[in-house]
């Protein structure tokens, strides 16, 4: 084989190899066009930041509420700001209610699902046990988490923040020192003076009235 | 794996890859983080290695030392494009930050100092055994910090004590000062001297409170508040509401 094949087939083969090393980088994009950063925890590959995206998979709008009385009767997914402040939006993602979680049309991107509460449960068995899995799973320091922030290293490459949360009321509370996100049936949240990660806040099953709550959003791959 | 482990060793050793270290210590120091810590990651991936290594074996057999430099180039552009760093940035000196140490800032105390001359905070050996006896012993009961009327700033609570009397004080941080409110159902004393101290502070996050004593009634929290322990016995809660802080007694 002359050398000038040889050359050409080398530069092909180097050209396709890096093309699809790069199809296989650590990202997931949304219907609108986000980016997200993901991460491997255990055996599961999960969103590294909350999700913003504004329309179902199939590309129907989730409806945006801010008024406080329509939030409270919506029956229909909806997502909103905390502090309906859009400039909260970059750093900590959208809040959204349970109806938007629950919904046929997917919030997830494609490939992606809202993890089940087991999923949950998986990932705080590979952070080794739920007393100190927030704590690997918060960004440490304190320019997004109130003091004290306690156990914070973010070893797992979680990134949780402190979004806050909407009540159904309408009202929105606790941001910079709790962070709440939704699993298919329940919530799971973290404190900024807590290394636990606790799974007590919303439970669509027991309590239907949660489903009026603004939570944030973490998808896990399919 | 054996083989991969000879060609990590092999593309480590080429003259190359040793220019590129020395040329660009954060991109060496990613790379050997790599095969150091991600064997697992190469081996998810060797396939995409085995073809490398062909690649590599044609480019130091024909091509000339440009032509191998730039093929290195592009063998570790796919390396960092194909397993991007996905640990976090930690920040040494915060991830170390501890409650007990670094709780209460200087500006505070000054406050206290300043502004309810006499009383001190209490501290960790002024509880009695039994206290100790249900709680952690690097714990700090006398002290707890979270925000409670949602302004996104840190509020404190503390039991600070006056010879053998003791009071229950919320600070509010408003912007670079403080403001305090102080609660007036808890006028409690103990004995200095026994060290028998009984009362401590836990936060109560966002949540439904219900207790059945000294009557039934239940207390939705929005935000987080905090609660003042007697033993195990949670004996009031100081939560946020209408732009004052209001208690929910519950012994």
């Amino acid at each position: 084989m002359n050398t000038k094949i040889k050359q050409s087939i080398f530069q092909l083969l180097a050209a396709i190899l890096f093309l699809a090393a790069c199809k296989e980088s650590n990202t997931v994009t949304d219907v609108d066009g986000n980016v997200y950063k993901t991460v491997k925890i255990g055996s599961q590959i999960w969103m590294a930041e909350n999700l913003r995206v504004t329309k179902y998979r199939n590309g129907n709008p989730i409806f945006h509420v801010t008024d406080t009385a329509e939030w409270r009767k919506t029956q229909d997914g909806a997502w909103c700001s905390y502090n309906n402040n859009a400039s909260n939006t970059k750093t900590y993602g959208l809040l959204y209610n349970g109806y938007a979680i629950s919904d046929s049309r997917n919030v997830a991107p494609e490939g992606w699902h809202v993890p089940h509460a087991d999923e949950i449960t998986q990932l705080v068995a590979a952070l080794k046990g739920d007393t100190i899995a927030a704590g690997k799973m918060k960004i440490s320091g304190m320019e997004v988490w109130l003091k004290p922030n306690t156990g914070a290293t973010n070893e797992s490459g979680f990134s949780a923040l402190p979004g806050g949360y909407r009540s159904g009321g309408g009202t929105f509370h606790t941001l910079k020192s709790n962070g709440y996100w939704w699993s298919d049936t329940k919530s799971y949240e973290m404190y900024s003076w807590s290394s636990r990660l606790y799974d007590l806040f919303a439970d669509i099953q027991r309590d239907p009235q949660y489903l009026n709550y603004g939570l944030a959003l973490r998808c896990v791959k399919d | 794996m054996f083989k991969l482990l000879r060609f990590c060793r092999a593309v480590q050793n080429i003259m190359p890859v040793r220019y590129l270290r020395e040329k660009s210590y954060k991109f060496a120091a990613r790379r050997r983080k790599f095969f150091k810590n991600n064997i697992l990651i190469i081996v998810e991936n060797h396939v995409l290695l085995q073809l490398i290594r062909v690649l590599f074996l044609i480019a130091k057999s024909e091509m000339k030392l440009f032509q191998n430099m730039l093929f290195l180039a592009i063998v570790f552009s796919i390396i960092s494009c194909a397993n991007p760093p996905t640990e976090p940035q930690v920040s040494e000196d915060m991830s170390k930050s501890n409650v007990n140490e670094e709780l209460i800032p200087a500006d505070l105390k000054e406050y206290i100092k300043t502004n309810l001359q006499g009383w001190l905070l209490a501290e960790r050996s002024d509880y009695s055994k039994v206290w100790w006896s249900f709680y952690d012993a690097g714990s700090t009961p006398y002290a707890v910090v979270t925000d409670i009327n949602d302004d996104q700033a840190p509020d404190y609570g503390m039991i600070l004590k006056n010879n053998d009397a003791l009071r229950f004080v919320i600070f509010f941080k408003k912007g670079n000062s403080y403001t305090h409110w102080v609660a007036d159902n808890f006028n409690k004393s103990f004995n200095s001297a026994n060290k028998d101290l009984q009362n401590g502070l836990t936060i109560e996050p966002p949540g439904r409170v219900d207790v059945v004593y000294p009557e039934i009634k239940s207390l939705i929290l929005k935000s987080n508040a905090i609660s003042v322990m007697e033993l195990e016995n949670r004996r009031c809660i100081y939560y946020w509401s209408n732009g004052k802080v209001s208690a929910f007694t519950t012994m």
